[in-house]
């Protein structure tokens, strides 16, 4: 591994994370604790079936890991893990047809939509005392519960916004990484000078362009302003304001020429693409999901470039204030059970021997993601998030903005950011923008 | 060679032994191995056969759809009719696609299976046709088929083989470009394609294209291209990825990898020929390759065998050593011993010798003084005697020691064994004045079939040590009886002799039997002995299986017993007996009474008893017809002769009254005889002795003459004597002539020869054989003498006079033809016995 420290400061990242993450909550974490013990088999251990996961993950090793430590109580279960194509638009079908899954992916936006509906209708309640699965170890906000109470989607990997870092050019410039806007800007400054066209890069495809660096810090402006959530969850006639001034950083940062549009619209994928391009190795900072971090690690190998010349690098906030950045933890992936599964029992049972701290926090470690659980341990490259304060964490799922406001943030973040539109546009425009 | 290098040689040679072991296994393991990953890529290419099969077979099905559309340029419509028709197969589907901006859209054979009306289709979103229908529709490849995708129709995981068509636009009647996909679901596929598990159970097979992305993913096959599988699990870098590229994409073969659970796997690969861009790669546990390549149980066993020889090597290495210094000590001590009898012997050989010597001097000194002369040779003669026991010893236990002391059976009387150990005794008990009780048991079988002269000197050597050290005035018992033998036709001889002697020490009991031990006692020293006569007594007793037994206490006496099992002799027992006759017994020893009156029995004589002479008396007086009284000489309360003068006086002289003595009678016989004694029986009273005296008593047979008091039944024989030794000869034929017998000498067995073919009928009675002479020797002329034509010559009796004494050397004697055998130095009683025997044989 050639780019983080690790050791100690993740010990760090993980406590601090554990105590600002679950709202200082120390008894969901003890309750947690007390609820998991080794998992002891409830079927017949000789059970013969055949359980697939389907979702969008081009592959999930992380998964398959569990897998295998799965069939080792159960030796004539078989798993699988099947990629869907065009899963959001299919998911619906896949759950009605002959070959249903038995575990299928979920996303905190489907709740609300009724195309989804049958995702949710389908979906076995996990909470169901029944089933044995501790969902105490999950973090309380992380939890969907429907309008009965029912928990049908269980988080299993949590996520973040921030810039990828490569700290090799940083050294080699003699820059610090940036703690502050204005660092920021002066780092990116120093950059240019220094030749590199563009020091921050994105992927610009969708609604993504710039998003690490506005919307933590227009979640954070919101929260806690239930007036100006409510407006925007109406679609207010000026609810536009409410965003006024995370456009304007985004238009101040791209007014600066940091980023190379062209160069950024290159970029095929938010995934393979960005992280490809970055292993290049001349791009300083690369604003990135924690998704897209997660696929870092296995493609050094894959990059010639990286290979050739590998590099050290981290994930970072985007330094949107004068105080520094934010960490937004939003849900990245939910694992739901189709209750009509032919193995419903031991489908239930993989679910309760997945849902425990031991299991979710070495699959978020295998695919280095955020885990959902109240007892984390991160990977070392989220370690400069553990350095933040406690009052710039920000819980998405506690935000309480509809998906259409939330949507409408991107779309103007987006056209401001592609010089689209002016911010005074954008602002006019939020809530009819496409 | 040295303990450890004898230990390090065995653990080196079964080190190298297994070693060599293991690598055979190991090689034939491998060669298994190889064979087995031949076969499993011959498999895989097999299968690429089985899926080119199908493939085509699929293909051409897509293609006469094709075909049969495209000739009768139908409309979109018109062809999905046409081909929901012609789908037979359940799952099977088939979709019309138009390229037209990019929307690959068109019709379904089936509806959407979230919509029942929907035959609508978009293959917008499925990442198959990214860069148009070119990619299907090359030109190498003879089958057109896609990656395994989500089906938009019903979200199944399927396939599509593909053709180009043409239909016509319904509404403007022009040709339009489409896709026809026949669409299998990839489970079906599956089903119909599976890797043979017959030979390869846990085998999985897939189906990549050339990027590594799965067409048809096996379950063991992780991640969703076949590269990233392999970087997952194992060592990764890009050489490494091109190098298994470049191996995938080229001739068929195969190479490990570790697996999602980190078993190691051979993957077997083979380009599909039939497409242009697919590859079949399988995927096997090693270990289900290795099976049965080893037989385990077969190391295990050789390992455990060579384990077992070793340590068996080792424990008789260490018994061997163990036995060697056992040996080598045994070796000191006999060395020790060898030296001791040497030095026992030069002494007590030199002791007899030197009286022998000093005597013969003083005699030699003293020839007109008789009485010094007489004495010197008396004297000379005890010592002569203890010089001839103790050479007889020596030779004796020589052979014990060297294992050749072998039985000569014959067979014996016990009777007369017993009466000779009497007779034997009598000097000694006399000369040392010994209460002697000699009881001799009745005996249903008198003849008996061993080593007489063993049995002889087993019962001569305990009684005589009995003798030798009991004080004068002491007691010594022997008795003898029979029982039955445990085993059939034996009998179990008894023999006890019990003294008053001066005992031994428990210390001493340890060891009695050692040779050269005598007790170290003042008294014991002043008897002679050789300390060898209770060694060879063991040993005789161990050769017979017999045991001894011996009870002793020191100042209070001895007692041994002796228990040997003989086989009985096959002749026929002395069945003489007397008519009915009714005798009295008096004795005042119980067990004398008891056992004389079953001897008496067994010759037909039903005898009253009587324990004292006043009982005696009383019985006769009551008339009871008694034809013979036997009498006991001496009685505590009356003596036999009083009994036998008041007896006399009421029985009448008709009735013969017979005394009875242990002891010698001449002084009395004068005043039994006056008494009205007619005659003295001694004892034991033996079955033969009784019955000739109480036959004499009656008349039955007449009373011989004493022949020990006269030679005249021998005298006038003529013997003829073959001995090489001029002093041999000198002793031997002075010693005849006192008796009356002629000799006449030839000097070696030759001349004997001669002598025997030169003479006359009647010319010798005898011959006195020496065995060993110059130019041939006594065998040779015993032999040559029995094969002479004469039949006088070749009868005549011939006896053995050598110094060969041993057992064997009799038995050569007898085998040679001889008739009897007398060691040297001769006894002139037992020549004279010998003589007569033959005397007595000539008559009969």
């Amino acid at each position: 591994m050639k780019m983080l420290k690790r050791g100690w400061k993740a010990l760090l990242l993980g406590l601090s994370l554990t105590v600002l993450l679950t709202g200082c909550d120390g008894k969901g974490g003890k309750a947690s604790k007390d609820a998991e013990g080794p998992f002891v088999p409830r079927l017949d251990t000789q059970t013969e079936c055949e359980i697939t996961v389907a979702g969008h993950y081009n592959n999930f090793e992380a998964l398959e890991a569990e897998f295998n430590l799965f069939t080792e109580y159960y030796p004539n279960v078989k798993m699988k893990y099947v990629f869907l194509d065009n899963y959001n638009g299919i998911i619906v079908t896949a759950l009605t047809s002959d070959e249903a899954p038995d575990v299928f992916f979920t996303y905190p936006w489907m709740a609300n939509q009724k195309e989804y509906a049958t995702v949710f209708d389908v979906a076995e309640d996990l909470s169901d005392p029944a089933l044995g699965i501790n969902l105490s170890c999950i973090r309380d906000n992380l939890l969907y519960k429907d309008d009965a109470g029912h928990v049908p989607t269980v988080p299993v990997y949590t996520t973040t916004y921030g810039m990828m870092v490569n700290e090799s050019i940083f050294e080699k410039e003699g820059l610090a990484i940036p703690k502050t806007y204005d660092e920021l800007t002066s780092v990116c400054d120093a950059l240019k000078k220094a030749g590199y066209s563009s020091p921050v890069m994105a992927y610009n495809r969708g609604s993504f362009m710039l998003f690490p660096l506005y919307y933590p810090y227009f979640c954070a402006q919101i929260q806690g302003n239930e007036k100006a959530i409510q407006e925007m969850n109406d679609m207010k006639a000026g609810a536009g304001e409410y965003v006024r001034d995370t456009l304007e950083k985004a238009a101040d940062f791209m007014g600066r020429g940091y980023v190379d549009l062209e160069s950024c619209n290159a970029l095929e994928n938010d995934y393979q693409a960005v992280i490809m391009r970055f292993f290049e190795g001349d791009v300083p900072m690369m604003f990135a999901s924690g998704n897209t971090v997660s696929g870092t690690e296995k493609r050094e190998s894959q990059s010639e470039k990286f290979s050739a010349n590998p590099f050290k690098y981290s994930f970072h906030p985007v330094p949107s204030t004068e105080k520094g950045g934010y960490f937004l933890n939003a849900i990245s992936l939910s694992f739901a059970v189709n209750k009509n599964s032919a193995n419903l029992d031991v489908t239930n049972e993989f679910m309760r021997f997945l849902i425990t701290t031991q299991e979710l926090n070495r699959m978020a470690q295998a695919k280095r993601m955020v885990t959902p659980c109240r007892d984390m341990s991160l990977d070392g490259v989220y370690a400069a998030f553990g350095e933040l304060d406690a009052k710039r964490i920000v819980n998405l799922s506690e935000l309480g903005l509809a998906d259409e406001p939330d949507s409408q943030v991107r779309r103007a973040g987006w056209q401001v950011s592609n010089f689209n539109m002016t911010v005074d546009e954008a602002v006019k425009a939020f809530g009819s923008l496409e | 060679m040295k303990k450890g290098m004898m230990i390090i040689g065995n653990i080196v040679i079964f080190i190298a032994i297994l070693a060599f072991v293991l690598l055979d296994v190991e090689s034939e393991r491998q060669r298994m191995l190889a064979s087995k990953t031949e076969a499993f890529e011959n498999m895989t290419v097999a299968m690429e056969s089985v899926t080119t099969n199908y493939l085509l077979g699929e293909q051409q099905v897509c293609n006469s759809w094709a075909n049969y559309i495209n000739a009768n340029q139908m409309t979109e419509e018109e062809a999905i009719a046409y081909v929901r028709d012609s789908v037979s197969t359940p799952g099977v589907m088939a979709h019309v696609l138009f390229l037209e901006n990019g929307e690959f859209s068109g019709l379904s054979t089936m509806a959407s299976a979230a919509n029942p009306d929907n035959y609508a289709v978009s293959y917008k979103n499925v990442a198959i046709f990214n860069n148009g229908f070119d990619d299907l529709f090359s030109e190498n490849g003879t089958v057109n088929v896609t990656r395994a995708y989500t089906n938009p129709v019903n979200a199944i995981q399927s396939i599509a083989f593909c053709c180009l068509i043409h239909v016509r636009d319904s509404q403007s009647g022009q040709m339009r470009e489409a896709a026809l996909l026949r669409i299998i679901p990839v489970s079906a596929f599956e089903k119909r394609w599976a890797f043979p598990t017959k030979d390869y159970q846990n085998a999985e097979i897939s189906l990549i294209d050339v990027t590594g992305d799965y067409v048809i993913k096996g379950h063991s096959f992780k991640n969703s291209n076949f590269y990233e599988f392999y970087q997952s699990y194992n060592d990764y870098n890009q050489t490494v990825r091109d190098e298994l590229e470049a191996q995938i994409l080229g001739a068929p073969g195969s190479f490990e990898i570790r697996n999602s659970s980190g078993v190691r796997c051979l993957v077997g690969h083979t380009r599909v020929n039939s497409t242009d861009d697919w590859i079949i790669v399988t995927m096997i546990p090693m270990t289900e390759l290795k099976q049965s390549a080893t037989n385990w149980t077969l190391v295990g066993i050789i390992s455990a065998g060579l384990l077992l020889l070793l340590l068996f090597n080792l424990a008789n290495l260490v018994y061997l050593n163990r036995q060697l210094l056992a040996t080598a000590k045994e070796a000191d001590r006999a060395n020790q011993a060898k030296t001791d009898f040497l030095s026992t012997m030069s002494h007590d050989i030199r002791t007899p010798m030197n009286a022998i010597v000093g005597l013969t001097t003083i005699a030699s000194k003293s020839m007109d003084d008789k009485t010094v002369v007489r004495d010197s040779l008396h004297k000379i003669n005890l010592a002569s005697n203890h010089l001839l026991t103790l050479i007889n010893d020596i030779l004796d236990i020589s052979k014990v020691e060297s294992g050749k002391l072998t039985l000569s059976p014959v067979t014996f009387s016990i009777v007369e064994c017993a009466e000779n150990l009497f007779n034997i005794s009598q000097p000694m008990v006399k000369e040392k004045n010994i209460d002697f009780n000699f009881r001799v048991k009745h005996f249903d079988h008198e003849y008996l079939y061993s080593d007489q002269l063993r049995v002889n000197q087993i019962f001569i050597n305990l009684l005589s040590n009995a003798i030798k050290y009991t004080e004068p005035g002491g007691k010594v018992s022997v008795d003898i009886w029979e029982e039955p033998g445990e085993k059939e036709k034996t009998v179990r001889l008894n023999y006890v002799v019990a003294d008053t002697g001066i005992g031994m020490t428990k210390e001493y009991m340890e060891r009695m039997y050692q040779p050269f031990s005598r007790q170290t006692d003042s008294r014991v020293n002043l008897v002679q002995g050789t300390g060898l006569g209770l060694t060879i007594t063991k040993k005789m007793i161990d050769l017979m299986h017999g045991t001894i037994d011996c009870q002793s206490e020191v100042g209070k006496g001895t007692t041994f017993s002796v228990v040997l099992d003989v086989p009985l002799a096959d002749v026929k027992e002395d069945a003489r007996k007397l008519p009915n006759v009714k005798a009295l017994l008096v004795d005042d020893d119980e067990i004398l009474l008891e056992t004389a009156k079953d001897t008496l029995a067994s010759i037909g004589v039903q005898a009253d008893v009587a324990s004292s002479g006043a009982q005696a008396l009383e019985k006769v007086a009551g008339n009871a017809g008694y034809q013979v009284v036997l009498l006991d000489l001496q009685m505590p309360d009356m003596n036999g002769i009083d009994v036998a003068r008041e007896l006399r006086a009421k029985i009448g002289e008709e009735v013969p009254i017979l005394m009875i003595s242990a002891y010698d009678w001449s002084e009395l016989e004068e005043a039994a005889k006056e008494a009205g004694v007619n005659g003295f029986i001694s004892k034991p009273l033996f079955r033969s002795t009784l019955y000739k005296k109480i036959s004499e008593a009656l008349g039955n047979e007449s009373d011989g003459t004493d022949r020990e008091d006269t030679y005249a039944d021998i005298a006038g024989m003529r013997i003829l004597v073959a001995e090489d030794n001029d002093v041999n000869w000198e002793i031997i034929s002075m010693l005849l002539q006192m008796y009356g017998v002629d000799s006449e000498r030839a000097e070696n067995g030759q001349l004997a020869v001669e002598r025997m073919k030169q003479a006359k009928k009647g010319d010798y009675q005898l011959i006195f054989m020496d065995i060993q002479m110059p130019v041939m020797n006594g065998l040779e002329a015993a032999k040559a003498i029995r094969a002479l034509d004469d039949p006088w010559a070749s009868g005549i009796p011939i006896i053995a006079m050598t110094a060969d004494a041993f057992s064997e050397n009799v038995a050569e004697c007898f085998a040679a033809g001889m008739n009897g055998h007398i060691a040297k130095p001769i006894d002139v009683k037992l020549v004279l016995k010998e003589i007569r025997k033959i005397k007595g044989e000539m008559k009969a």
